[in-house]
């Protein structure tokens, strides 16, 4: 059972017969909302009120409830805006004030609003959602932006900025302040003016304009040491975006930040950047180059870095010096090569995993502006710029990796020195390379290689590099001064970085040493065959025949080489019709031509102290092998007996007795000028630190170097014409008809792989086109050219 | 599938309704008539189910509402996959596929919904009721839920109630309360569970749940076990509305307080020690001027927005209702209950809303419909105002033709448009009848001056309405209009159609409107 404890409950008595007088509804309704506006919800029944609403759009007097709430609001915000803030206006002292009354006021607003939406519910519900009118708290906004914000909107500006600023200058991004602009940034972006946000509308500018200020005023205390400038910088750009990142959109955020990192860094580009840069260069500190790089995602900053590091480089490079205290040439040459392609390796090492901005057409133009911009004064041009920049940020551009901006530079930079950047570079490979017949030594040659012809694909005329390069390699193959294996590496090297069609010869070069050893291996063991038969053994000397093919090999004029007419000892001419023969059975259609010059014999022989195994031009050797059976010679008796060309003849001699370190004959009278009776005999005083004497042949008279390096650029203009020759034909094939201006760049462009194309050899190429027929000056305009077909 | 429910012949009925409502689109009946407790799970004479009609029919909206209701779509077996075939539209058929039993488990009536979000989140912090367990967890419940669930609890020393399961650990107890306030567990209970909860459900007494789950004990195969649950899950809801059905009427409606005309300050049983545990009185007076006064729960009524949006708030009668709970009822203090008054009405109308709110009874007496809407639309439960406009154009016996236009004023009023369609149809239909009425003519005239909130600016709706009706009512498309000019001569061809007729009504129609001086 149950058991009933009475209570006494007060039941409410029946509501207010509420009035069909809406004025008296509406003066309750008021009284009510003057309630809500003084918080004092505690007497205000929420179901009385929504009753008396109720009641009221039951009566169809929604319309007019609606209107009149709207002006009791208009009023009541009105006076809360006068009475909060122009009346004591004088009275707001701290910097806060303002900013945190607004705040109050705005919160205030919104939970008043909010409870006059609760209390008027059915009107929202019925009226406003039926209907589509705005509801209460929306219409409520709308007259607070009225009658509150836009009449403040001066004074919000200021005092907001000014409370960023001020916070900018407590260098605190974590306090109650920082609250107080969040809200407040909350708010504006809330209220709408016409298309975008308050905020957006009026205030940003403002605080874009003031932060820049701001900024513009900071950069000149910054501390002109660089490095401490730059940690300030640092410093001050990650503040701010904490700072933002507060109370501000990510899109704020974005934009101020752009804005100050514009004032810090382009004020201080050339105080602390620029000094900091070279410092990063020249000490290679990649730690405080990527700093510097990645202080702000700026573009027009990275390029501008960009520019700057490949200038630092360049100056860098020029900066290694000729030393001119080499003797050699080809010292200097392989000295200065090292010194770059150290260079590289430090800077490739240097900016590995850096993306460079590749400059597009756009960013011309807004980086000259750039240059002149200055503080706050360039700042509405600026936010164009912003605009532009945006846009052009949105379009996805390539990035540079660093090795492509390395390229970039140092092949400007072989550009800049054409003159003997190719040349040098051919002697440290023609030096590398020389060294390898030293086992031990191929390892650090191969490596040493590879990075001479990375630079190599670099220089800006590659054929002079592969002219200078085939020369030298004929003289290393044929003198057998360096590792085969090698030459074939670096030749399959340099065929991959810059194409295969300059280094065709190259290969045919290497084909014939390949042959020539095989051939070589095959004579020997017939002749062994034979020797066992006939020729007693004694005689025992090693013969290396070299088969070169004459059109790929760089000797100019063959006839001046080949010299059927010495005479020969007796074991050499017997070789010499063996192998002819040997050779004939072999290639019978072939016509073989001794080019005994090229060549060189090794003869050993026990001096008086001391045995030597002498290398000797062919020349040098024919002469000491007549001594073999002569004690004493005259020159005119060695002319008979050689069939020596006397200038020639002379030479030879000269070296043989003058030379310092290989002094192997001795002449009497003992003077420096040779004449033709003087005497000869072997040197047998001559002695040597190393068993191995190379005998050198004195250049002589005849500078011969100068007439090679002549020899050198005829070459390579005869190939550029020709090369030349078949672009234009190429382009004129294609286009038919042309300007002079536009054959030449295409030409120019065309051959760009290969050689930067002088106007000479244009010149001289266009010409013999036109004498051949294959091109036509426009008869009524001489600077047109046809094609004639 | 079995009906469990007493009477079978009505809902039998009823389900009949519900096929119908099914293939027409007809989403508040369809509402109502699922909320009357009709087992949509069932078929037709032709072995069809109130989805597949719907489906077959492309009445998305209904389809929805069914799923959401629990009807089921397995593909797996002959109905769903029937479903998924007939569908109309590829739009239903994903709707049907994202509902796949296989994937979802999702059978939830409104109130039920309602109810099992009381225990889960209780937004307004309705319980009266800290139930203590073995392992020191306390769980917020409902006095009165407990109550009308389990026939077994003592109701006569509410305060015994908070220990009686101190003895069962949290686990368990924590799954029987949600079986309680209806959150579908069924396919989380593990078989570990399984001898504590049947244990605890035969302590309580509650038959189906220990049916179910002495059912469920043995069964392997999923296929059938998710039938199981299916068939049970539906049982348990409509258990459930039947023991909220029973305690409305007994304890609620039951246990009303007549207030006498002139006295204030009354006698009543202490809410916190007697039944029905009320936080909130609800006074009606009726339009003779008696007044009655129910003892209700926030936690139910808060299905309207009204009672919600009350406690919520922050003023005199949210923070009175706060202040009770936060002072835990003292004898003598309990006049601080909240007591509210809704608008003057039958005490059947309070009673259906009553009805409605603790358990979505939607079989609303036709007389009283008209005041349900006001009053639903008063305490803002617009499910509520719908399913009422569905009970007054189910029922067209009660509608003598003077009261349509009550029916079009309360439609404007209280914004349902169903009603609206409802009077502009019967116009439509009785529109030579109604001709010379003046309370046609006032209508039209009120309707031209709604236009003023419609975007279209030069049509008057109601008119709009009627002629679109008028069409419907002679079964003409659009296009069968022309054919009164192109074949003017042919009477009798016109006759057949129907098109003399629709000119006549029609004539009759646009004299009003040029009559009221109204451009058309």
């Amino acid at each position: 059972m149950m058991s009933f404890k009475r209570v006494k409950i007060k039941v409410p008595g029946k509501l207010q017969p509420t009035t069909e007088n809406f004025e008296d509804s509406w003066s309750i309704l008021q009284n009510v909302f003057d309630k809500v506006f003084k918080d004092d919800t505690q007497s205000i029944s929420f179901e009385k009120t929504y009753r008396i609403v109720y009641e009221i759009v039951r009566y169809r007097q929604e319309a007019e409830l609606y209107s009149k709430i709207k002006q009791y609001l208009i009023k009541k915000l009105e006076t809360i805006r006068v009475e909060t803030f122009d009346r004591k206006q004088h009275q707001l002292q701290d910097k806060w004030d303002f900013l945190e009354t607004l705040e109050k006021v705005w919160k205030d607003t919104n939970l008043h609003l909010e409870r006059i939406r609760d209390l008027t519910l059915y009107l929202e519900r019925s009226y406003c959602q039926r209907n589509r009118v705005p509801g209460i708290v929306e219409t409520g906004l709308e007259i607070f932006s009225d009658c509150v914000l836009s009449p403040l909107k001066d004074t919000v500006n200021k005092e907001y900025s000014e409370g960023v600023n001020d916070l900018r200058y407590t260098h605190v991004y974590d306090n109650p302040h920082t609250t107080t602009l969040e809200q407040l940034g909350s708010m504006m972006l809330t209220i709408l003016s016409g298309e975008d946000s308050f905020f957006v509308v009026f205030v940003q500018p403002y605080l874009l304009e003031e932060s820049t200020k701001y900024y513009s005023e900071l950069v000149r205390t910054i501390d002109t040491e660089p490095m401490q400038g730059f940690e300030r910088i640092e410093s001050l750009i990650e503040f701010e975006t904490k700072l933002d990142d507060k109370f501000l959109t990510s899109d704020s955020v974005t934009k101020i930040v752009k804005c100050i990192e514009k004032v810090l860094i382009w004020g201080n580009f050339d105080k602390i950047i620029a000094p900091l840069l070279s410092e990063s260069l020249i000490n290679f500190d990649n730690e405080l180059l990527n700093k510097l790089y990645y202080l702000t995602v700026d573009r027009k900053y990275r390029l501008k870095l960009r520019h700057a590091i490949q200038d630092m480089i360049i100056k860098n490079l020029s900066a290694i010096e000729l030393d001119e205290s080499e003797k050699k040439k080809s010292l200097i040459g392989t000295k200065w090569t090292t010194a770059i392609i150290e260079m590289f390796n430090k800077y490739t090492k240097l900016l590995e995993g850096f993306r460079f901005e590749v400059e597009s057409n756009t960013d011309d133009n807004n980086y000259i502006s750039d240059d002149n911009l200055s503080g706050s004064q360039g700042l509405n041009e600026n936010n164009n710029h912003n605009l532009n920049e945006d846009d052009s940020d949105t379009v996805s551009k390539g990035v540079l990796s660093a090795a492509g901006l390395l390229n970039e530079t140092f092949s400007n930079f072989f550009k800049e020195n054409a003159k003997f950047s190719s040349q040098y570079m051919c002697f440290y490979l023609d030096s590398h390379l020389k060294r390898t017949l030293e086992k031990t030594e191929i390892n650090n040659a191969r490596k040493d290689i590879l990075g001479c012809v990375k630079l190599a694909k670099l220089l800006p005329d590659k054929d002079e590099f592969t002219v200078i390069y085939k020369n030298q390699l004929s003289k290393r193959l044929i003198q057998q001064r360096s590792s085969l294996e090698m030459e074939k590496f670096s030749c399959r090297k340099i065929n991959e970085e810059t194409g295969s069609f300059l280094t065709h010869k190259l290969d045919t070069m290497l084909r014939d040493m390949t042959t020539s050893a095989d051939l070589s291996k095959n004579f020997n063991s017939a002749q062994n065959q034979k020797s066992t038969e006939t020729i007693d053994t004694e005689e025992n000397f090693n013969f290396v025949p070299e088969i070169l093919t004459m059109t790929s090999w760089p000797f100019q004029n063959i006839d001046s080489i080949t010299m059927d007419d010495l005479i020969l000892p007796q074991q050499l001419e017997t070789i010499k019709i063996s192998f002819e023969k040997f050779y004939n059975k072999k290639y019978n259609e072939r016509k073989l031509k001794w080019a005994h010059t090229l060549g060189s014999i090794e003869i050993g022989f026990q001096f008086e102290k001391t045995y030597h195994n002498l290398m000797m031009p062919f020349h040098s050797a024919l002469i000491f092998l007549l001594f073999e059976k002569h004690e004493e010679l005259t020159m005119e008796n060695i002319m008979e007996m050689t069939n020596i060309p006397e200038p020639e003849l002379n030479r030879q001699l000269l070296s043989l007795i003058m030379s310092s370190k290989s002094r192997i004959l001795k002449k009497t009278p003992n003077s420096k000028t040779i004449s033709k009776t003087d005497k000869f005999a072997i040197n047998y005083n001559f002695t040597s630190a190393t068993e191995n004497v190379k005998v050198q042949t004195i250049i002589g008279n005849i500078p011969s170097s100068r007439s090679e390096n002549s020899n050198q650029s005829n070459i390579l203009e005869r190939e550029r014409i020709n090369t030349t020759n078949a672009a234009i034909v190429r382009v004129m094939k294609r286009n038919k008809t042309l300007s002079h201006n536009e054959l030449l760049e295409a030409v120019t462009d065309e051959v760009k792989p290969i050689f930067s194309l002088p106007t000479s050899v244009f010149k001289k190429s266009l010409g013999y086109l036109i004498s051949k027929e294959y091109v036509q000056r426009n008869p009524d305009d001489p600077s047109i050219y046809h094609y004639i077909s | 599938m079995g009906q469990n429910n007493n009477d079978g012949f009505k809902v039998k009925d009823n389900f009949d309704d519900l096929c119908y409502a099914c293939r027409t689109g007809d989403v508040e009946n369809a509402d109502r008539l699922i909320s009357m407790g009709v087992n949509i799970n069932q078929v037709d004479k032709f072995d069809n189910s109130p989805l597949f009609l719907a489906s077959l029919c492309g009445h998305i909206e209904v389809v929805k509402l069914l799923l959401e209701r629990g009807a089921i779509c397995d593909r797996d077996r002959h109905e769903g996959a029937r479903c998924i075939y007939g569908a109309l539209t590829d739009a239903i058929r994903d709707m049907l596929l994202s509902y796949d039993i296989s994937k979802a488990f999702d059978t939830n009536q409104p109130f039920a919904t309602h109810i099992s979000s009381l225990l889960k989140e209780d937004e307004l912090n309705t319980n009266d009721l800290l139930l203590d367990c073995k392992d020191d967890v306390k769980f917020s419940t409902h006095k009165f839920m407990l109550i009308a669930r389990s026939p077994v609890f003592d109701t006569s020393n509410p305060n015994k109630l908070s220990t009686t399961f101190k003895d069962i650990p949290s686990h368990t107890l924590g799954i029987l309360l949600e079986f309680i306030y209806l959150i579908p567990i069924l396919h989380e209970i593990r078989s570990t569970d399984f001898p504590d909860l049947i244990k605890l459900a035969n302590t309580f007494q509650l038959k189906t749940l220990s049916e179910f789950l002495n059912k469920a004990r043995h069964m392997t195969d999923p296929v059938q076990k998710s039938t199981l649950m299916i068939a049970y899950q539906y049982k348990f809801t409509e258990l459930a509305r039947n023991q909220l059905k029973n305690f409305v009427k007994n304890d609620i409606i039951g246990r009303h307080i007549e207030l006498a005309d002139d006295s204030n300050i009354l006698e009543i049983p202490d809410p916190a020690k007697s039944l029905p545990f009320p936080d909130i009185y609800l006074v009606v007076e009726n339009h003779t001027g008696t007044k009655r006064m129910y003892p209700c729960h926030i936690s139910m009524l808060s299905r309207a927005d009204f009672f919600k949006e009350l406690v919520k708030s922050d003023f005199q009668d949210g923070r009175k209702y706060r202040l009770r709970r936060s002072s835990p009822a003292k004898a003598d203090d309990v006049t601080d209950i909240l007591c509210l008054e809704l608008p003057t009405c039958e005490f059947g109308v309070a009673e259906s809303i009553i009805n409605y709110l603790y358990y979505d009874r939607a079989d609303i007496d036709p007389n009283h419909a008209f005041e349900v809407i006001r009053i639903g639309d008063y305490i803002m439960a617009s499910r509520l105002k719908n399913i009422a406009a569905a009970v007054i154009t189910q029922s067209p016996d009660v509608l003598v033709s003077d009261t349509i236009f009550d029916v079009l004023h309360l439609a404007w009023e209280t914004g349902v448009e169903r009603l609206e369609q409802f009077g502009a149809k019967y116009i439509a239909q009785h529109i030579q009848e109604l001709s010379s009425s003046r309370e046609l003519y006032d209508v039209i005239l009120e309707s031209s001056r709604r236009i003023s909130s419609r975007e279209e600016l030069d049509t008057i709706e109601l008119v709009a309405d009627i002629r679109f009706y008028l069409l419907g009512k002679y079964d003409l498309e659009p296009d069968d209009i022309s054919l009164l000019e192109t074949d003017a001569d042919d009477t009798e061809f016109l006759q057949s159609l129907g098109l003399l007729d629709y000119k006549d009504d029609m004539i009759a129609l646009n004299k009003i409107v040029t009559d009221l001086g109204l451009s058309i």
